[in-house]
């Protein structure tokens, strides 16, 4: 069942996009929000939107943003995809070779500067490809590295690899 | 490959029966449309040359390439990142020929798999209201995945029954993509498409009306209405759109489509049958003209 979205769904995706990614708040003005089950949709504006919505029984509307994770909302790939120039901040570029190697092993080790514990946007050489996890040092913990955890669907991904890896 | 009498029948209304029969036997030539939600064309450009595939430009579908040296095109990083959509030039068309602009509302009545609606989101720069309705779950699942890999913006996506499409909004601009015997897939797959029969081409028939009629009932005065098929039989092109006109509920006229399209006008005379002379007017893009699917597009226009 789609609904409008709440404050708290207001509060997540400023706190992911804006706060955590420095994505410019009037980037997502032009986005109307929705909820249904564990997503918050996006929908760009329209005149008639309104007029719209209410006459037809809508399943989906515009795309995917936030997807529920437990307690806390988690970015989805096309929503980091479509922001990608806006994202100024908590964003880990990786090389070709950085990026296969993630993929393939679903973990990477490297200490990263400037970037924050938590969700964070996963670039490779063609601009944004989806979510990670970064994880810095800690050495109490005995970790002395960082550490990426890959946050993209495997399934998407397995087939990829091999051809990521070449030159094009 | 000998080819099935349903799609010989054909040729006799085509101007070479010769080019189109061995154009029949030819494999399909892949054609990808760049989608500029999710990169500039010149980054698109860039990548296919770095991939090593040659590409060549449409003047009259300018967001297509058709390419060649792609190890498959469903099958890439670039797919995957929305990049493009993998497309036959004659599919990339009817957004085309119906012109929707920024602002507009538009009804794409049969929409799945997605690949019309995407350009008809392109058309519209992403913005107005751009209804997306498919009645079948299954092609409404992949229709959202297509969607969201090209990261269109604007849609909403609705589940109904074509024919009992509500009438409580009018658009602008609709696209009845209708369902048909396929005639024109016949290259695809290396010639698997198989006849279904007369039967199922009148069957065919009856639904595309009902729900070119509904278009035409939720297309506000003025608008107007794309209606398209994948098939060569008159009886789900020409004859639909004739019975509309014949209609004096719908008043309608058919718009001209282009002359300089690779396309041959609409038949006005089939086995005995006559159609109006405006029927000229529609167009058959022949798989010798287009080196694409057979397809069938009318432009209609609601009068007040």
């Amino acid at each position: 069942m789609l609904s409008c979205a709440g404050s708290a769904e207001l509060q997540a995706v400023r706190e992911i996009f804006s706060d955590r990614l420095g994505v410019d708040p009037r980037v997502l003005e032009e986005w109307l929000l929705f909820t249904s089950g564990t997503v918050i949709w996006g929908l760009r504006d329209a005149p008639h939107l309104d007029e719209a919505l209410a006459a037809f029984a809508v399943e989906r509307t515009g795309l995917p943003l936030l997807r529920r994770a437990g307690r806390h909302y988690k970015p989805t790939t096309v929503a980091l995809q479509v922001f990608d120039r806006f994202i100024e901040r908590n964003r880990i570029e990786l090389t070709r070779t950085e990026l296969t190697a993630l993929l393939t092993a679903g973990t990477l080790r490297g200490t990263r500067e400037g970037i924050e514990r938590g969700y964070v946007a996963l670039a490779g050489p063609d601009g944004v490809v989806g979510c990670a996890i970064y994880l810095p040092p800690d050495p109490d913990a005995g970790h002395a590295d960082g550490v990426l955890l890959g946050q993209l669907p495997r399934a998407r991904w397995d087939g990829l690899i091999q051809q990521l890896a070449s030159p094009s | 490959m000998d080819l099935p009498e349903q799609i010989c029948r054909y040729a006799e209304l085509t101007d070479d029966p010769g080019a189109f029969a061995e154009a029949l036997r030819r494999p399909l030539p892949v054609d990808v449309r760049w989608n500029p939600f999710k990169v500039t064309r010149e980054r698109f450009e860039a990548w296919l040359d770095g991939a090593g595939a040659k590409w060549t430009r449409f003047d009259s579908s300018p967001d297509l390439y058709r390419v060649t040296g792609l190890p498959g095109p469903g099958l890439t990083w670039a797919y995957h990142l929305g990049w493009y959509h993998p497309q036959g030039l004659t599919s990339t068309l009817p957004p085309l020929l119906l012109e929707p602009g920024p602002g507009n509302d538009v009804l794409d009545l049969c929409a799945a798999p997605g690949g019309k609606t995407a350009g008809l989101a392109a058309a519209m720069m992403g913005h107005g209201v751009l209804i997306a309705n498919d009645v079948n779950h299954n092609r409404l699942t992949i229709l959202a995945a297509n969607l969201e890999r090209l990261g269109i913006p604007n849609v909403l996506l609705t589940r109904y029954r074509g024919e009992n499409f509500p009438q409580r909004f009018s658009f602008d601009h609709v696209l009845v993509d209708a369902p048909c015997t396929g005639e024109g897939t016949f290259r695809v797959d290396g010639g698997s498409w198989r006849p279904d029969g007369p039967k199922s081409i009148a069957a065919m028939a009856r639904t595309q009306l009902t729900l070119l009629r509904k278009a035409l009932t939720v297309v506000k005065p003025g608008g107007t209405v794309l209606y398209s098929t994948c098939t060569y039989a008159p009886e789900e092109n020409e004859a639909v759109v004739a019975a509309v006109l014949g209609s004096e509920a719908e008043r309608t006229e058919i718009v001209p489509l282009p002359d300089d399209l690779p396309a041959a006008p609409g038949v006005t005379v089939w086995q005995g049958d006559s159609y109006p002379d405006e029927l000229a007017g529609t167009r058959r893009f022949w798989p010798h003209h287009t080196d694409s699917w057979g397809f069938y597009c009318a432009l209609l226009r609601r009068l007040s």
